[in-house]
């Protein structure tokens, strides 16, 4: 027997059983638009290609990781240290998902921009803000796990501004720390919350997510939807597919060399019974909600400034989690110049606020 | 694309994947063993001044040779999936899966 019949055997093997030819036929028939803003089509991929380094890395760092007070760090520290490239594995880790949220921050963006939340696309929205929800989650949780100084002390912060959330802050504050204050029963919470919860729903997001992308296929920017037809297309597979492919592999080689030339550092242990030292700041993603509550006086007329500024950012998520329902004019397939700027608003703010707070720092 | 193209993009998965696979084995299971624990930087740099980040970075700086070769298998492969190098259906239409090479066996 030939190589290739064994091929052709194990192929048809797998058709009887799987029925893939169907999914095939599917995706062949599938188009994907072609004008000048496609390039924005990758925005997906790019996070998919970062959430599956991250999951790999994970379950390798995982094989080590021990979550305990006592022993995070030195674990954290043997994985760095005597474990045979497991600095790389850790970095690989880390630069992947700093360069997820950073990407997930644009393709946020530009399908923002490109109104891709109109109808019939409403869900499909909703799911990836959910789904940005957990990205950010993910940097939250797992940014306490290696138990250095500029860890614990940012989640001593940021659990104590998630204290200050009108009505529910106290009982929040105590479900992340577990207690009164950050110890080993935050860490089992954070480290259960990176590993189990966050991961399991955000798998669910993206399935419903990619569900919904086949169903509706990808959306065209307003201008065009009215020549749609008339756009050129290619095939979803394997044109694009394999165009997604090679965009990921660029990917892969961006985010092991910044690992290799720049690898993520892990700094000093924890002491939680140092008093917090100064310029102690969160991961950079959260400067722009840290520097903003910073910024707010103390007091706003008879009102806590800081559970203002909490009050603005909840209902700025809120925004644009339903701005599918708000934006009226974009739902009739029209454009909407005020939510245009309203987005360019909110994009300079989180630009201008993080920019803020890191040269505050320097 | 002709065959021997293909052929090389196929190699380049395997190497590619192969370098994956290298790096994650030792990582999960080298230090099973007591006795074969590795000590990766702590002996190539025994210097005890030097700080835990001071180490990494001196342990990654050494693997840029390494580097350079992924950096050349994957923008490789990245640029023959772009290519299409790898379009299954059309080596199928070709009927490359029944034995047959896609331009009768020549070069």
């Amino acid at each position: 027997m030939t190589g290739s019949n064994v091929l052709q055997k194990l192929y048809q093997w797998c058709e009887e059983r799987i029925k893939w030819q169907g999914l095939l036929e599917f995706m062949k028939n599938k188009k994907v638009p072609v004008h000048n803003h496609s390039v924005w089509y990758y925005g997906g991929n790019i996070l998919i290609t970062f959430f599956l380094i991250q999951v790999v890395t994970g379950i390798a760092l995982l094989f080590y990781y021990q979550p305990t007070p006592e022993t995070a760090y030195e674990s954290v520290r043997a994985i760095i240290l005597e474990t045979r490239f497991g600095w790389l594995i850790r970095s690989l880790h880390s630069w992947s998902a700093s360069l997820m949220v950073a990407t997930a921050f644009v393709h946020l963006f530009s399908t923002f921009f490109l109104k891709a939340y109109r109808n019939p696309r409403e869900l499909t929205w909703m799911s990836g803000m959910l789904m940005f929800f957990a990205i950010l989650g993910f940097g939250f949780s797992g940014y306490l796990l290696p138990w250095n100084e500029l860890s614990y002390f940012a989640t001593k912060v940021g659990t104590g501004i998630a204290g200050q959330t009108p009505f529910v802050g106290t009982y929040l504050k105590f479900f992340l720390r577990g207690g009164e204050e950050v110890g080993a029963a935050t860490l089992s919470r954070f480290f259960a919350f990176h590993v189990c919860v966050l991961p399991m729903g955000l798998a669910a997001l993206l399935a419903i997510h990619l569900i919904l992308i086949q169903v509706h296929g990808l959306s065209v920017p307003v201008s065009l939807e009215e020549k749609k037809d008339k756009l050129k297309s290619v095939a979803f597979f394997p044109d694009f597919v394999l165009r997604e492919c090679a965009v990921s592999c660029l990917m892969i080689a961006v985010v092991v060399s910044l690992s290799v030339l720049f690898p993520w550092e892990l700094g000093k242990k924890a002491d939680p019974f140092l008093a917090t030292p100064s310029g102690i700041q969160p991961e950079w993603y959260f400067l722009f909600m840290f520097q903003a509550l910073q910024m707010i006086p103390a007091k706003l007329g008879f009102l806590e400034g800081e559970k203002v500024g909490i009050l603005f950012f909840i209902l700025g998520f809120a925004f644009m989690l339903f701005v599918p329902a708000i934006d009226r004019q974009a739902e009739k397939g029209k454009k909407s110049p005020l939510f245009t700027w309203l987005g360019v608003l909110i994009g300079m703010f989180v630009v201008g606020m993080t920019l803020m707070s890191m040269i505050a720092n320097r | 694309m002709n065959l021997k193209q293909r052929y090389f993009v196929a190699c380049l998965v395997v190497i590619w994947f192969g370098t994956i696979w290298g790096c994650l084995v030792p990582c999960l299971f080298a230090q099973n063993s007591e006795e074969e624990k590795p000590a990766v930087i702590s002996e190539a740099a025994p210097n005890p001044d030097l700080t835990i980040d001071e180490l990494q970075r001196a342990e990654a700086l050494k693997h840029i040779p390494e580097l350079i070769v992924f950096l050349a298998l994957t923008l490789t492969l990245a640029f023959f999936l772009r290519s299409k190098a790898c379009d299954f259906e059309k080596l199928r239409e070709e009927r490359f899966f029944q034995g047959e090479t896609p331009n009768g066996g020549k070069s």
